[in-house]
């Protein structure tokens, strides 16, 4: 039974709509109880889908300590209605800050476990599915050239920084003005390299006959299968539960 | 019948020097040559007017005439000389874009828009063709410098130009790659492919592969003839193209 | 003499170490030929010579000094290094101030930086292309330029990796005399190479890793 709740086998499409419906309804939904609870139900789908707890958190990390900061900026800086937390006689966290930074945060909480949802499963099978739903084969390919060189990047600016180091400028010991300077001109190089890259990789695809003709074909294709559609209209019935009930 | 014949060449990059000053030679169909010259005596130039990339998508001023299997080459962007010459690019790396080997042997087919069941077969018989079948999944960014040559070459091939041009195919191989190379090459002649290969190092294995060469000096042909009588008549030292110090 | 005590080195995440107990010494005066098949550890060795990986186990003394883990910019006054790559070690606007970027941290006066820039730049049949943009060169210019660049600096110490990768016969000739001059001046040259003609004419001796 909980093969059938694996993620990375549902077909891509599914995981856009749910993607975009989701995040449509967490900016839709009135209070933080349904905020939570569509969270929760994101939250259950990702860990009965078999998606390995390590990788989530590994690729959330980061932004769950920007949210935290947002939710303690919002608690502190937005003001009404009674008082919740006081300190020494002053007041530091009203009603309205807290409900509002749950809002924000649940909000983001929702987006970035539906995101990871979506990032599940092969990216040719997301690029196919891109394509099935017309979007044009030049903006398909600049997502995967996005997704291919954008790790490249940070390689390079780690050789670029290197090799600056090693002729002559020392970043480590300069102060921040000149270390700054120094900064914007490893921008030169990682950046006409990566539109290098992107003009060079155009050509290589105009050399094997992208956009020779009108729509191109594929060699492989998506299927839907009734699992999917399972899958989905469960899905849909359980959101709808959710806006209906949590509030 | 003449794979190409070019006739008085001339090129410029737009506010550059002029690169190729009547460049003549032809080239047989079947045949296999190399050219060989100094850096920057055009001969990467030369191999991306061939293959259509300059003008149409690489900026400059063209002149003179080239026939491709007997048929004007002016104005034909790559795509529409598909059929007739496709280009292998010096840096696999910028060539090879997709997240698979088999998706990368697909996309030249797929760009033309053939129907998926002959994709699926070409593949197939490419992967048998240049033994590849065993890395069909993987991701060619994790393949060594020899076997993403390998695919790239191959995923040129799948395409069934008329003539295969390989710009400088041993560039960044240890030698284990340069024989993987070379071998294939070497295939590709008997499968009586009209090749041009650029290869500047003329004591490789793979120069000696061709039947004649042609050697490029000062943007025009300064000699094109069957490896033994150009090694013989000097004129390799003359152009400085041999190892051997002359004082 | 750059000495390298039983340096070992794993890949995050690999299961074997690429590097295990590797210990070699380069002296000055002599041209050093690295050979072996790729993903044996040569350019891992490199890297770890130049200070962009710090070894897990065993030390690098360049003249006696442990640098294992000192600063790159440190390791860069005593060791030039050139990759294999030259896009990853260009990144001025012009050939121009490609060549007077390391040059101006010497503490040279202008006209001595004029005169070496020039020197190198000639060498390498560059001095026509001072107004390009290093990243718009052939690949073969782009070696030449970073061979310029480094070379120019006057590192007692130099590692080159395929220096000889993009370049034509005569330049492979420049290079290679140019590598024994620098050898006989009593610097100390490290050069990972597949070609073997180039070896058997320019190095003095060859380690082999396997």
């Amino acid at each position: 039974m909980l093969s059938a709740l694996a993620l990375a086998t549902i077909d891509p499409r599914v995981k856009l709509l749910l993607l975009m419906a989701v995040s449509t309804l967490s900016l839709v939904a009135p209070n933080p109880l349904t905020l939570a609870a569509l969270l929760l139900l994101v939250l259950a789908s990702l860990l009965l889908g078999a998606v390995p707890p390590r990788r989530l958190w590994r690729q959330a990390r980061t932004l769950l300590s920007m949210i935290a900061l947002i939710f303690l900026l919002q608690c502190l800086f937005r003001r009404g209605g009674e008082a919740v937390l006081q300190l020494w006689g002053r007041t530091l966290v009203t009603e309205e800050g807290l409900y509002t930074a749950a809002q924000v945060a649940l909000r983001l909480l929702i987006i970035v476990s539906s995101a990871l949802l979506a990032l599940t499963g092969e990216l040719r099978d997301y690029l196919l599915a891109l394509s099935w739903c017309r979007l044009p084969d030049e903006v398909v390919y600049m997502v995967l050239a996005a997704l291919r060189f954008i790790p490249l990047l940070r390689e390079e600016g780690r050789d670029v920084y290197a090799a600056m180091q090693m002729r002559g400028c020392d970043l480590e010991g300069s102060s921040w003005p000149g270390r700054a300077r120094l900064y914007v001109t490893m921008l030169l190089p990682i950046t006409a390299g990566a539109l290098h890259r992107a003009e060079r990789m155009a050509l290589a695809m105009e050399a094997r006959g992208f956009r020779s003709c009108p729509r191109r074909s594929h060699w492989r294709s998506l299927r839907f299968s009734a699992r999917d559609g399972l899958y989905a209209a469960v899905y849909g019935l359980l959101l709808a539960l959710v806006m209906i009930y949590a509030r | 019948m003449e794979a190409v014949c070019c006739r008085e060449l001339r090129f410029a990059y737009p506010g550059g020097p002029e690169i190729l000053r009547g460049l003549s030679f032809s080239l047989a169909e079947g045949e296999t040559m190399a050219i060989a010259g100094l850096s920057g005596c055009g001969k990467t130039t030369l191999a991306q007017i061939l293959s259509g990339l300059i003008p149409s998508a690489i900026p400059g001023q063209l002149s003179g005439e080239v026939l491709l299997f007997g048929r004007p080459l002016a104005g034909r962007n790559p795509a529409e000389l598909i059929d007739e010459a496709a280009l292998v690019f010096q840096d696999s790396d910028e060539q090879l874009l997709n997240t698979t080997v088999g998706d990368e042997l697909a996309f030249g087919p797929e760009n033309l828009g053939l129907p998926p069941a002959r994709i699926r077969e070409t593949v197939a018989a490419a992967a048998r063709r240049y033994h590849l079948q065993d890395l069909l999944d993987q991701d060619p960014a994790c393949l060594s410098g020899g076997q993403k040559k390998l695919v790239a070459i191959a995923a040129t091939a799948v395409l069934s130009p008329r003539l295969l041009i390989l710009d400088e195919p041993l560039s960044g191989l240890d030698a284990r790659g340069r024989c993987l190379v070379t071998r294939l090459v070497a295939e590709l002649r008997e499968q009586g492919r009209t090749v041009l290969l650029i290869e500047h190092d003329l004591r490789s294995s793979l120069a000696r592969l061709a039947q004649r060469w042609l050697l490029l000096a000062d943007g025009r042909a300064a000699a094109c003839g069957k490896p033994e009588e150009l090694i013989h008549s000097g004129i390799l030292a003359r152009l400085e193209l041999t190892d051997d110090d002359r004082d | 003499m750059i000495e390298i005590e039983r340096l070992s080195y794993t890949y995050p995440g690999a299961a074997r170490p690429v590097l295990r107990d590797f210990s070699a010494r380069f002296g000055p005066g002599e041209v050093v030929a690295l050979t072996g098949p790729n993903g044996c550890g040569k350019t891992t060795l490199a890297q770890l010579i130049t200070g962009m990986l710090r070894p897990d186990r065993g030390r690098v003394l360049i003249d006696g000094e442990d640098m294992t883990k000192e600063s790159l910019f440190a390791i860069g006054r005593r060791l030039g290094y050139i990759r294999q790559n030259p896009n990853r070690q260009l990144f001025c606007a012009t050939v121009r101030e490609e060549v007077a970027f390391g040059l101006e941290r010497l503490g040279l006066s202008p006209a001595e930086r004029q005169a070496r820039a020039h020197v190198w730049l000639r060498l390498f049949r560059l001095e026509e292309r001072l107004d390009a943009q290093p990243l718009l060169l052939s690949l073969g210019e782009k070696q030449r330029l970073a061979l310029a660049c480094v070379l120019s600096l006057g590192a007692p110490y130099l590692l080159l990796d395929e220096p000889t990768g993009g370049l034509d016969p005569r330049c492979r000739r420049l290079l290679g005399r140019e590598l024994l001059a620098l050898a006989e001046q009593g610097r100390g040259l490290i050069v990972i190479s597949h070609e073997r003609e180039f070896i058997r004419r320019y190095c003095s001796r060859e380690l082999r890793i396997c």
